[in-house]
C-alpha cells in the first residue's frame, strides 16, 4: 500500500479506533487522489462511517495520523477540518429542520461570529455573493422548485440533494459522502451518479460510502473495501467486482 | 377592590405609565432570552441571575456615599453605573458560561437556575456590599433634578422603550445575519453546523456573554422602575414570567417576545383588577394564577408555536427580504457568463 505518494490530497496512516473491546477501525492507511472518485464499500459494521468520523474530527483515533494537502490534521475539531476544506454529509440527512432549503444554504460561508457576522458591512456583500452561489448550486442539482420548502417537509431523496447542496456551499476541496444513494428511489440513482460526477468535474475531490454496490461500481473510479475494520481490497471497480474475497464478504453479510 | 377602585386604577396615568414601563423592561429581557434560548437553543433558566448582577452593580456603584452602611459606595454618576453594570454582567456571564455551556438542554437549564440562586444567596450574605436582606430602599435615577415625580416617570417610560427599540433592532439584525443563522443551525443540528465550519462552543459562549452584557444594560432601567433592591426581587419568578411570555408570544419568532410580554402582563393586571365581592376575595386571589395558566393553555391549544412563530419570521419572508440581492447577483452572474462564454457555463456548479 502506498502512503505519502505524490499527489495524494488526503492520506491516513495506521488509523486505529476501538470502542471498548470492539475494534471499529484497524490499521487503516489509504491515499485519496483528487483526480478520481474514491469509494469505500463494505458490509454493515465494517467501520466505514467510523473512518469518516475520524477523518472529519467527530471521533478521535486511538492511533494513527491523517494529513490533508500535506498538513497534519489529526485530532482537529470538526469545524477546523471543515474550514480547511474537508466537508462531509451525513447518513441521515436531518439538516436544519426549521429552515427552508434556501436559508439552510445561507448558513455556510457567512461570517458566524457575533461581531463580524453582525456588525460589519461585510455581511451584506456576502449575502449577494452567497445568493448567487446558492442559486447556481440549486439549479445544477435541480432543486430550484424547492427553494422555499422547509427542510423537514422534503421527500427523502430531495433531502439528500438539499444536504449535498448545503455542504457544497461550504466550498469543499474534498467532499465525503456518507451513503448518498440510501433512500433515493432506484429510478433516480443514475441521475444521482451524474450529479456526483458533475461535482467531481467541478474540481472537488470525492469519497463515497455506500451499500448499493451497483451504484458504487458505476460512479467510482477507485474502490476500497472494508470488512471488520480493515481494508481487505482496493482497486478499480472491475478489479473489485472480480475479487473473490470481496464477493465472499458481500454475499456472506449482505443480500 | 371595589368597582370604583378598579376604574380609578385603569383611568390613572400613573398606573399605565408604570405598567407600560414594566412591559418595556420585560420585553427587552425576553427578546434577549429569545436570542439565547429561542435561536441559540440554550435553555437559560437563570436569566434573573444576570439581571441581579447588573442591578446590584448599578445600585452599589451609584449609591451616594454614606447613605447606606456598606463598605463600598463610590457614588459614581448614572452613566458610569450603567457601563459598570454591563461590564460586570458580561464578565459574570463569561465565568458562568465557561462551565455551564459544556452542558446541554435540561442540564444547562439546571446549572443556570442554580447559578441564579447562588447569586441571590450571595446578595443575602455579602451584607457588607449589598446591605443583606434589607437591601437598598432608594436607587439613583437620571434626570432627577430636572423633572417632577410624575414627569420623571413618563421620561423614564420613554427611555425604557427607547432601550427596548434598541434591543429589537439588535435582534432584528441578528435574525438576518450570518451570526443568527449560525445560531439556529447549531440549535437544529450541531453535527451539521460543525461540518459547515461553525465553531459551536465559541459561538455559544459569545452569545451568552452578548446576552449578559445587554441584560446588564437593561438592569438599571429595572432599578429605576422599582426604586429599591433586595434579594427577594431576584427570585425565579422573574425568569418564569419571561419564559411564559416567550412561549406565549412564540419562541424563536422575532416580535413574539414583545407581544407575549404585552399580552401576559396586561392580562395579569386586568385579572387582578377584576371586581369581586369581599366574601369572594380569597377565591379571586387563588384563581388568579389559574387564569394565567388557562390563557397559556388556550393559546398553545390553538397556536402551538405561540402567537407568532419562527416559521412566519423566517421562511419565505426571509427569502423575499434578500430578493433584491438575488436579482442583483443574477444580473452580475449573467454579465460575467456573457464575458466567459458558454463553454464555462457547462462546467459551472
Amino acid at each position: 500500500m502506498t502512503t505519502n505518494g505524490s499527489g495524494a490530497l488526503l492520506s491516513t496512516h495506521g488509523l486505529y479506533k476501538a470502542f471498548g473491546g470492539n475494534v471499529a477501525v484497524h490499521d487503516v492507511s489509504l491515499d485519496l487522489y483528487p483526480d478520481r472518485i474514491t469509494a469505500l464499500i463494505g458490509p454493515n459494521g465494517a467501520g466505514k462511517t467510523t473512518l469518516f468520523n475520524i477523518i472529519t474530527g467527530y471521533e478521535r483515533a486511538d492511533a494513527g495520523s491523517i494529513t490533508f494537502d500535506g498538513q497534519p490534521v489529526t485530532g482537529m475539531a470538526p469545524w477546523e477540518i471543515s474550514r480547511r476544506g474537508v466537508v462531509r454529509t451525513f447518513q441521515t440527512p436531518v439538516g436544519f429542520p426549521t429552515m427552508t432549503v434556501w436559508e439552510s444554504l445561507q448558513v455556510a460561508g457567512a461570517s458566524h461570529n457575533v461581531l463580524t457576522g453582525m456588525m460589519t458591512n461585510r455581511g451584506r456583500r456576502e449575502t449577494a455573493e452567497l445568493s448567487e452561489r446558492a442559486d447556481e448550486i440549486l439549479q445544477n442539482l435541480g432543486l430550484n422548485e424547492l427553494i422555499d420548502t422547509p427542510v423537514d417537509e422534503l421527500a427523502a431523496g430531495d433531502r439528500k440533494l438539499a444536504e449535498l447542496a448545503r455542504q457544497l456551499m461550504a466550498q469543499p476541496r474534498l467532499l465525503l459522502l456518507d451513503e448518498p444513494a440510501a433512500g433515493v428511489n432506484p429510478g433516480a440513482i443514475s441521475r444521482l451518479s451524474e450529479l456526483i460526477r458533475d461535482v467531481h468535474r467541478s474540481g472537488i475531490a470525492l469519497m463515497i460510502i455506500d451499500h448499493n454496490l451497483s451504484f458504487v461500481l458505476d460512479v467510482a473510479d477507485y474502490v476500497h473495501t472494508m470488512a471488520n475494520g480493515r481494508i481487505i481490497a482496493e482497486g478499480t471497480p472491475e478489479e473489485i467486482a472480480a475479487n473473490p474475497l470481496v464477493r465472499q464478504v458481500y454475499m456472506g453479510a449482505d443480500t | 377592590m371595589s368597582t370604583l377602585a378598579a376604574i380609578s386604577a385603569l383611568s390613572s396615568p400613573t398606573f399605565w405609565v408604570s405598567l407600560l414601563t414594566l412591559i418595556g423592561i420585560y420585553a427587552s429581557v425576553t427578546m434577549l432570552l429569545n436570542v439565547e434560548s429561542g435561536w441559540g437553543g440554550m435553555w437559560d433558566l437563570g436569566i434573573v441571575g444576570l439581571l441581579a448582577i447588573g442591578s446590584y452593580t448599578y445600585t452599589i456603584v451609584t449609591n451616594p456615599p454614606g447613605e447606606f452602611e456598606v463598605s463600598y459606595a463610590p457614588g459614581w454618576p448614572v452613566w458610569a453605573g450603567i457601563l459598570a453594570a454591563m461590564l460586570m454582567t458580561g464578565i459574570v456571564a463569561f465565568l458562568v458560561g465557561l462551565p455551564a455551556l459544556r452542558a446541554r438542554r435540561e442540564y444547562f437549564l439546571i446549572i443556570t437556575f442554580a447559578f441564579a440562586e447562588v447569586f441571590r444567596q450571595l446578595a443575602i450574605n455579602l451584607g457588607d456590599l449589598t446591605h443583606g436582606t434589607v437591601g437598598f430602599n432608594s436607587v439613583a435615577r437620571p434626570f432627577e433634578s430636572f423633572f417632577q415625580r410624575d414627569a420623571l416617570r413618563a421620561v423614564l417610560l420613554v427611555v425604557t422603550w427607547g432601550a427596548a427599540l434598541l434591543v429589537y433592532a439588535l435582534t432584528r439584525r441578528i435574525s438576518r445575519s450570518g451570526y443568527g443563522r449560525a445560531l439556529r443551525a447549531m440549535r437544529d443540528n450541531e453535527p451539521a453546523a460543525l461540518s459547515l465550519g461553525i465553531r459551536v462552543s465559541r459561538l455559544r459562549l459569545q452569545t451568552f456573554v452578548l446576552v449578559g452584557v445587554a441584560i446588564g444594560g437593561i438592569a438599571p432601567l429595572y432599578m429605576w422602575w422599582l426604586r429599591y433592591a433586595n434579594p427577594n426581587v431576584f427570585r425565579a419568578q422573574f425568569t418564569f414570567t419571561a419564559w411564559t411570555a416567550l412561549v406565549l408570544g412564540g419562541i424563536a419568532s422575532r416580535f413574539g417576545p414583545v407581544l407575549g410580554v404585552a399580552v401576559l402582563l396586561l392580562f395579569t393586571e386586568l385579572v387582578e383588577l377584576i371586581d369581586v365581592p369581599p366574601e369572594l376575595r380569597n377565591v379571586h386571589v387563588a384563581v388568579h394564577p389559574l387564569a394565567i395558566g388557562l390563557l397559556l393553555v388556550l393559546v398553545l391549544r390553538f397556536r402551538p408555536e405561540g402567537l407568532l412563530s419562527e416559521r412566519r419570521t423566517f421562511g419565505e419572508r426571509a427569502r423575499r427580504q434578500t430578493a433584491l440581492d438575488v436579482a442583483m447577483a443574477a444580473v452580475a452572474s449573467r454579465l460575467r457568463r456573457l464575458g466567459r462564454g458558454d463553454a464555462v457555463r457547462a462546467e459551472a456548479l
